[in-house]
């Protein structure tokens, strides 16, 4: 009996090649396209309008795509529906984070709280012996037996930043096969298979918001949004704000101010509904507080680069464990808007050693 | 081994007549029905040997037979060929998408069912209002479960009332007696791929009288209610699907039920039409059951799918009172012309085991 994997198909060049990777290592393969976003299936919306054309990380041509790549293939593929799920895990916890004056990761809580675990399940339902994707990074297993999660070889494509709350009992059952790929490397993979998606633009956007309109998306979700102060750290009224949630920190644009010199946010105070903005420099704090805290690796080290945004490098800093979920992060140097809400991962050598999210900021307190 | 189809609800096997037909005979594509020449008589004779068969099919006359695209757009026609902006109509809660969304949109009321899926006719005596409300629309077969709606009683009713009764018939075709007139039925829907015919054709039956708002503006076919060159090959196939003699696949029904009721938390949802078997499993979702009958070779089938094919928790048993979560474990097994006990035995051989090792984990 050949062995068996489920390898997660999004459509994409990534999950496309990490099909046929497999495919030639031998296995028996079994295609899997998980629908996510809710807006894909309601062709009319209430007025009797068409629904705004969604090409979202799974609308019905990414479904398609996926489809002829696995019939190209010669494997059999499903379709699984996890909208409900996806709503109540990742769109509900969105929506809260914002209202907390927080800036969720969700395409991190999908991996952590739906992605792989349905995937799991199904893999073993199928019996198939692991579950593929197509992210960027790498896994090794270690002498000690457990599995190290590194960054993937492209560093410039590198995911492991939101895979990093995955658990030892997940990473056994996965593997990442064009984590060990640069990105012209798995395109020229799907270009001699000639599996048609080796062109396809990158999706970038949030796969439930096509139409990158976050602040439509938030209005629609969220009540009470109050427009409210904006205040400098002098404690000058200098603004107005149309609700906190439509703001991040470090932002820029869009605050309607008439200073001399920019002004970013630096803080967004939910309980006086007031948010608080200053020059650059101000953004720029040395310690953080990260909690929901998960470990890859059983070993704790005192230093670590600490990753706090997607597609950067992360810095060097010292971490200090102040109680069983609260984790103090203390930066050799200075770092630019610190956002809570947003993961921090912690690095060693390219290495994952665990991660959580940012909790509070600012040196104040800690 | 032979791949076990049972998913004739969703579409059938091609009549080996009509692949004949199409590969053999003397079909010529290039006869338009609507041509003065030899060719276009040659067409308009094969459309018209069509709608012959149709009519004598449904007992009806020849004019009271408008052909379509298939049945979605003669349930769409139904509504929208007969009604006015803010009139009063009534359809029930576990019709086809075809209608059910058509009919959202132009505001019906919806007919309760009971558990069993079936609109009670006092439940639409109820919600008739005289002299106002100006459609009802009930389908004959319901397409998730084969529950039959009474819809002589039904027809009565609305009859009694002056009111236009649509039957979307398109999952009793082949199975039970559709008698539009006899019954007092205004207008009803059939597709003919269902039983075996080419997909992309249908008909609406619209009584003598009863007059259609044109659907389609253009060439002025169909009598002037729906204009386009028709499908000739979908069409002439539709005839042969209803010509065919019925087969009586209710003694595979009762073998799949008797086997299926064995199995642990075997929930039956089925309703009397001989060719649909419609279970569940309790705590099982139908996706996982779905896949692990396909790897083995055996196509079958959940109630509804949305245009990417994963599957929503189904309209109808919710309708019928079911949870969502229950609502998401509806396997349906639909049977038609070339089922054979074979096809049942090989479910009833495959799907213990399957349940079984996934209990295992």
């Amino acid at each position: 009996m050949k062995r068996r994997v489920l390898v997660a198909m999004s459509g994409g060049v990534d999950s496309s090649v990490a099909a046929a990777l497999m495919l030639q290592e031998g296995y028996d393969v079994i295609g899997v396209t998980m629908t996510l976003s809710p807006s894909e299936s309601q062709g009319l919306t209430a007025s009797g309008a068409p629904a705004p054309a969604s090409r979202g990380c799974c609308s019905v041509w990414d479904v398609t795509d996926a489809e002829k790549v696995a019939w190209k293939l010669g494997i059999p593929h499903y379709v699984f529906n996890l909208r409900s799920e996806f709503e109540k895990h990742v769109i509900d916890d969105f929506v809260a984070e914002y209202a907390r004056g927080r800036t969720p990761n969700p395409c991190r809580r999908c991996n952590q709280h739906i992605k792989f675990d349905h995937l799991l399940e199904r893999a073993r339902d199928l019996g198939a012996e692991a579950v593929v994707t197509g992210h960027y990074a790498r896994l090794r297993r270690h002498a000690q037996g457990y599995v190290r999660l590194l960054r993937g070889r492209d560093e410039r494509k590198d995911q492991s930043y939101v895979l990093a709350s995955l658990r030892q009992e997940q990473l056994e059952w996965i593997r990442f096969p064009v984590g060990e790929l640069t990105k012209d490397e798995v395109r020229d993979v799907a270009r001699r298979l000639e599996l048609g998606v080796a062109d396809k633009a990158e999706s970038m956007d949030l796969c439930f918001i096509p139409d990158r309109d976050t602040a439509g998306f938030l209005a629609g979700r969220l009540e009470n949004v109050q427009p409210g102060e904006i205040r400098d750290t002098g404690g000058q009224i200098v603004g107005q704000h149309r609700g906190l949630p439509f703001y991040t920190v470090g932002q820029r644009k869009g605050l309607g101010l008439t200073t001399t010199s920019p002004r970013y946010v630096l803080e967004l105070d939910v309980v006086n509904n007031r948010m608080v903005v200053g020059e650059q420099a101000e953004l720029l704090e040395r310690s953080m507080i990260v909690d929901e805290l998960s470990w890859v690796v059983p070993t704790r080290h005192a230093r670590a680069r600490v990753q706090f945004r997607a597609h950067s490098g992360g810095a060097p800093a010292a971490l200090e464990l102040q109680g069983p979920d609260r984790l103090a992060v203390r930066f050799d140097q200075p770092q630019k808007a610190l956002t809570p809400g947003q993961a921090a991962v912690f690095y060693r050598r390219g290495e994952v050693l665990g991660g959580g999210t940012i909790a509070e900021t600012g040196s104040a307190r800690l | 081994m032979r791949p076990v189809y049972l998913d004739y609800a969703a579409t059938a096997p091609l009549l080996p007549e009509v692949r004949d037909w199409l590969t053999h005979s003397g079909f010529h594509s290039a006869g338009n029905p609507s041509s003065l020449h030899r060719y276009g008589r040659q067409a308009r004779m094969e459309l018209e040997t069509a709608r012959e068969r149709c009519a004598a099919f449904l007992g009806a006359r020849v004019e009271e037979i408008v052909f379509t695209s298939g049945a979605t757009e003669s349930d769409n026609l139904a509504l929208t060929g007969t009604l006015e902006p803010g009139d009063h109509f009534l359809v029930s809660a576990v019709e086809h998408p075809a209608i059910l969304e058509r009919a959202r949109w132009m505001g019906a009321e919806l007919l309760p069912v009971d558990e069993g899926g079936v609109v009670r006719p006092e439940e639409l005596a109820r919600r008739l209002v005289p002299g106002t409300t100006k459609l009802v629309s009930v389908m004959w077969v319901n397409n998730e479960t084969g529950a039959v709606q009474p819809i002589a009683d039904l027809a009565a009713l609305c009859r009694e009332h002056g009111v236009l009764f649509h039957v979307d018939a398109v999952q009793a075709a082949g199975f039970l007696d559709l008698r539009p007139e006899q019954l007092g039925i205004d207008l009803l829907s059939l597709s003919g791929h269902k039983l075996g015919g080419l997909s992309g054709a249908g008909l609406l039956y619209v009584r003598r009288g009863l007059r259609l708002k044109q659907a389609l503006a253009g060439g002025g076919q169909e009598d002037h209610r729906r204009a386009g060159t028709p499908n000739l090959s979908g069409l002439v196939s539709l005839g042969m699907a209803l010509q065919r003699t019925r087969t009586d696949v209710s003694p595979l029904k009762r073998r799949l039920e008797a086997g299926l009721a064995l199995l642990p938390g075997a929930v039956r949802l089925s309703g009397e039409a001989p060719h649909i078997a419609a279970w569940r499993f309790e705590g099982w979702r139908a996706e996982p059951i779905l896949v692990r009958l396909d790897l083995e070779g055996i196509a079958a089938s959940s109630g509804s799918a949305c245009s990417s094919h994963s599957l929503e928790p189904s309209h109808v048993l919710q309708a019928m009172g079911l949870s969502e979560e229950e609502s998401r474990g509806l396997i349906r097994f639909s049977l038609g012309w070339d089922s054979t006990e074979a096809d049942v035995d090989r479910v009833l051989e495959v799907l213990p085991a399957q349940l079984k090792v996934a209990q295992k984990r």
